[in-house]
């Protein structure tokens, strides 16, 4: 029986969401409402950390796609970090780093939410 | 080495399927980052069954193999659900699936990136999906 959990906390005005176990075709609906949540409370800016994270497929990818115009659009992002070899590399394999931003730890991906903010 | 599995077309056994051929293919000779591709390539392609090929009824069942020697991994595939020769789908681009707000299709492009060979027929109103990868030389002569 596979686990998989979807953690939120809060830093400042950033969600963060700390995923573990296995987000496949099964969970993926989890995190899917666990995003859909956000976005009806216009929590737009968000960190998803992967580093409790052992698995994931094309459907876990699929709600970062389906979630992230409905973000941008509300004037967030998502961002994700932690992740480990084999997780980025589905996310490499599909061309996400050229659409979304990786970081090594959430405080990166929190300073460059800030920066971004920053008008000069 | 054979070894069949039979499981449920409920997405909870994607799960066991993945246990399953992650076991093989340790035991074929596989490194962990190998057995991960493996796993990951089969995976996608039960969890096509389940949501397509069964559109997504979970009362049916399907089977997998596992067949192994010093040079190749083949895990066939046996379900009766509708057919698709996933070899002839166009795979979308990640801006295509962000439009559409789905990843459909992008599966596929996993399972056509991590395997070496695909092969697939339908046999008897059984489709019949072969997927091999082929073991490292390191692995088939250690």
């Amino acid at each position: 029986m596979s686990n998989f959990n979807c953690t939120l906390r809060t830093i400042e005005e950033f969600s963060i969401l700390d995923l573990s176990g296995d987000l496949d075709a099964h969970t993926a609906s989890i995190l899917e409402k666990k995003f859909q949540e956000l976005i009806e409370n216009k929590s737009f800016k968000i960190v998803v950390t992967f580093s409790n994270l052992n698995y994931i497929s094309s459907a876990g990818l699929g709600v970062f796609m389906g979630v992230i115009e409905d973000i941008r659009s509300g004037g967030g992002d998502i961002k994700f970090s932690n992740t480990s070899d084999n997780i980025y590399q589905v996310f490499d394999m599909l061309g996400f780093p050229l659409l979304y931003e990786f970081f090594d730890d959430e405080s990166e991906a929190i300073e460059k939410f800030k920066t971004s903010n920053v008008v000069s | 080495m054979k070894e069949k599995i039979t499981v449920t077309s409920n997405l909870e056994d994607l799960y066991l399927v993945r246990c399953f051929i992650g076991n093989a293919a340790c035991r074929a000779g596989f490194g962990e980052s190998e057995t991960w591709k493996i796993i990951l390539a089969v995976d996608e392609a039960c969890s096509n069954v389940i949501r397509h090929a069964y559109n997504g009824k979970t009362d049916r069942n399907f089977e997998i193999t596992v067949e192994f020697d010093d040079n190749r991994f083949v895990v066939h595939i046996d379900d009766a659900g509708s057919g698709y020769d996933l070899r002839n789908h166009r795979a979308p681009n990640l801006q295509d699936c962000i439009a559409k707000r789905k990843a459909g299709g992008l599966g596929i492009r996993i399972i056509k990136e991590l395997v070496d060979e695909i092969d697939y027929q339908q046999v008897d109103n059984r489709n019949k999906l072969t997927l091999t990868k082929h073991l490292p030389l390191e692995a088939a002569n250690a």
